[in-house]
């Protein structure tokens, strides 16, 4: 009887000398700050070239379009690490990383320096999420960070529901995750791309890529050809094909596309990009269709692909990947060495066929 | 009851991302890691077929048994504690880089030794139970964890981003002529049957091990997935960049519309009970190994009260695991990770000739001691059904 009152005498002592250990150091949630965005910049100062910016959630029990309320805290450094160490001078409470998930970098600074530095910061960061969204902010980061949507229910939303088909599903807006960019800045044969955002009056507008070597940018995409490179390298659904005919405009609403690539080999390589394409006429000139419906699927997919094919020239003679054909063709010869040699000579030079198989299902309500 | 055998070998499978076979592997893909794997599926396999077919011939003994029956006592002494050390060493090195990677994307503002205090005493209290409930616990967490262990592992399969022309790439290089670290690492996968060293203790006569063929099914998925599905989500240079490999690539996945969107988190808590599981398992083969090397704890598999020196062992492997602690770091684990895996290799081939030789010393009737078992009752002096 005695030992057994000792024992739980021990127990409830050690149960209770645990209590106060969970405690000490874990800190509350309203001494947090959530940084739902962050932002990169070049700074003119050549000591401390780089600038960040956080946007920092205020919470409030409010819920409703516009009642999202931020706060914008900017800090130059050495670094980024030191520029967030630094950044906490000026906010009284704890920076926290784990809710934020858009991440800018300025534009001058992948035209001027690359973004390989920030990227081994949010890499190394145990808290930032791989699935964080990366973008370019035009002209820079931090009027991407300042902007204040009117659409706005929390803090931050408005710019990841633009990502990943989880509001919007544009046709044109590309979502790169954080590991897939990290994927690109070290794959060979695979080169990274980043969305390009620009802040319009209190909205975003995400129309075009950006398409990077590895450390800079190369290339911007136009609207137009920033839907083709997502259809074609994405299959991204709900885009639109359109085509300019005898009698005006014709526009198919694309409901599903798969592409395939295969690398035809020869003295010189050829790409070969297989496009399906399924939907139906949004907008035609009347009774076109019915005349010559497969007449017309042949037309339109010849149209596309010809334009696929001037997009894909445009972006071999710069000597950048960003389909990943040079993986591919890698793939096709068993990874050897020798093969991306082969290949990094012969990219230049790479011939491009699409074809493409259009499908219209119908002409919506009228003929 | 062949089904608590093969709970050990498919938890295994699935554990073998925390002993950090898949970062072996892959810090070897482009020179020899791929070629290892088919040999290694092949000893694996036959190391687990003959073995656990050979224990048939044994049922209600585990390896001490064999040992106590057939070698003089000092050899089954000096093999009980080389089997023991092995065990719980392979527990130790799992927690400490449990607890580390908990640590690590939990909670980092407490000291790691909370966690690693917290899990021991966890990993203690189920180790020192019998054999029989150490069983049924086993049956019940993994029951409860694997469901959802495979909904992630598709939907990783089955992800967009799962890029197949880097995992083509890696796995073109199977060419290269095999190298002996990686065969090493992918033979782990396999190891799930060495519980029958102890666990056959708790079998009747006339036991068989039926349907061997799920050893090399499942393990072999689990090696290609452990694998190749990090490649596939982070290509084939930037996966070399990776400590923490498998937690990384789980927060390439997303859950939309879960509580918590990061697939990390549940993977982690998943990996909590499988790296408890493992720990208990370990340590308590450990202990009845060392308890063996007595005359005063016959085995017991089905004993309800728990005699004091479980407890005792168990927290001296605790111990061990705290002063592990002090003197590692990532690194280091790395290498001592590398170090047990190369080890246990050559301790199951230790483990494979013996159990031949018993066997065929046991047909031939050659034993040094007499069976003690009464011909119609169990070892633990249970009357049999």
């Amino acid at each position: 009887m005695k030992r057994a009152g000792i024992r739980l005498l021990l127990l409830a002592s050690f149960s209770w000398s645990l209590l106060p250990l969970g405690g000490c150091q874990l800190k509350d949630i309203d001494k947090r700050f959530f940084v739902v965005s962050a932002g990169f910049d070049v700074a003119d100062n050549p000591a401390k070239p780089y600038r960040v910016t956080l946007r920092l959630a205020l919470t409030s029990s409010k819920l409703e379009a516009g009642a999202s309320h931020t706060q914008v805290e900017t800090m130059d450094a050495a670094s980024v690490a030191e520029a967030v160490r630094h950044l906490k001078a000026n906010v009284d409470k704890e920076l926290e990383f784990g809710h934020c998930r858009e991440f800018v970098f300025g534009r001058e600074m992948l035209e001027q320096k690359g973004f390989q530095e920030v990227m081994e910061w949010l890499a190394r960061r145990r808290d930032i999420q791989g699935v964080s969204n990366v973008m370019i902010g035009d002209p820079d980061a931090s009027s991407i960070l300042e902007t204040k949507p009117l659409s706005e229910r929390y803090p931050g939303n408005a710019l990841f529901l633009t990502f990943g088909n989880e509001g919007t599903e544009a046709s044109d807006t590309v979502t790169e995750y954080l590991f897939d960019l990290y994927r690109r800045e070290y794959e060979t044969g695979l080169d990274p791309v980043l969305p390009v955002v620009r802040s319009v009056q209190h909205a975003y507008q995400i129309n075009r890529v950006a398409l990077l070597d590895k450390e800079k940018i190369r290339l911007i995409l136009s609207p137009e050809e920033t839907q083709i490179y997502n259809m074609t390298a994405n299959d991204i659904r709900k885009s639109v094909l359109a085509m300019p005919t005898a009698e005006g405009r014709l526009v198919m609403a694309v409901t599903k596309v798969r592409s395939r690539v295969s690398v035809a080999d020869g003295g010189i390589p050829k790409v070969v990009l297989h496009v399906r394409a399924t939907g139906f006429l949004e907008q035609s000139p009347p009774r076109l269709l019915e005349r010559d419906w497969d007449g017309l699927e042949r037309k339109l997919g010849r149209y596309f692909s010809e334009k696929t094919v001037e997009l894909l020239e445009k972006i071999r003679d710069q000597n950048i990947d960003p389909y990943g054909f040079g993986l591919h063709y890698l793939a096709n010869h068993y990874g050897r060495p020798s093969t991306w040699e082969k290949w990094k000579e012969l990219y230049p030079r790479v011939k491009f066929e699409v074809r493409t198989d259009v499908k219209i299902q119908g002409t919506g309500l009228i003929r | 009851m062949v089904r608590f055998f093969y709970y050990h070998v498919i938890y295994v499978g699935m554990m073998n991302i925390m002993v950090l076979v898949p970062s072996m592997l892959i810090s070897h893909r482009f020179n020899g890691a791929v070629s290892a794997m088919p040999i290694a599926i092949v000893s694996g396999t036959l190391f687990a077929c003959v073995t656990s077919f050979c224990f048939q011939r044994f049922p209600g003994m585990g390896l001490p048994e064999l040992y106590k029956r057939f070698l003089p006592r000092w050899l089954g002494i000096a093999l009980n504690l080389l089997g023991a050390f092995a065990w719980a060493t392979g527990g130790i090195i799992v927690l400490y880089s449990y607890s580390n990677t908990i640590g690590l994307f939990f909670n980092p503002e407490t000291s790691p030794y909370i966690n690693l205090a917290i899990m021991s005493a966890a990993c203690i209290w189920a180790a020192s139970r019998c054999s029989r409930s150490v069983q049924f616990t086993q049956e019940m967490l993994l029951i409860l964890s694997s469901p959802v262990i495979f909904w992630i592992m598709f939907k990783a399969i089955l992800s967009p981003w799962l890029d197949w022309d880097a995992i083509r790439v890696v796995a073109g290089r199977i060419t290269e002529p095999p190298s002996v670290v990686p065969f090493f690492a992918a033979t782990f996968v396999f190891s799930g049957y060495l519980n029958v060293t102890l666990f056959n203790r708790l079998t009747e006569r006339g036991h068989r091990y039926k349907h061997l063929w799920i050893i090399p099914v499942f393990c072999s998925f689990f090696l290609l997935v452990s694998f190749f599905v990090p490649i596939g989500f982070h290509g084939t240079q930037a996966v070399g960049n990776y400590l923490y490999l498998w937690s990384v690539t789980m927060d390439c996945l997303i859950m939309k519309y879960g509580f918590i969107q990061r697939v990390l988190y549940l993977f982690l808590l998943l990996y909590t009970l499988l790296s408890l599981l493992f720990v208990m398992n370990t340590w308590h083969t450990a202990m009845e190994f060392v308890k063996a090397c007595t005359r005063r704890y016959p085995p017991r598999p089905e004993q309800p009260e728990v005699p004091r020196i479980n407890w005792y062992i168990c927290t001296v492997f605790a111990v061990c695991t705290f002063g592990y602690a002090y003197m590692m770091n990532d690194l280091r684990n790395q290498m001592v990770s590398e170090l047990w895996l190369i080890g246990r290799y050559f301790i199951e081939l230790l483990l494979l000739l013996l159990v031949i030789l018993f066997a065929c010393l046991e047909r031939k009737g050659v034993r040094r001691r007499p069976d003690p078992r009464p011909p119609t009752k169990n070892a633990n002096g249970v009357p049999g059904p």
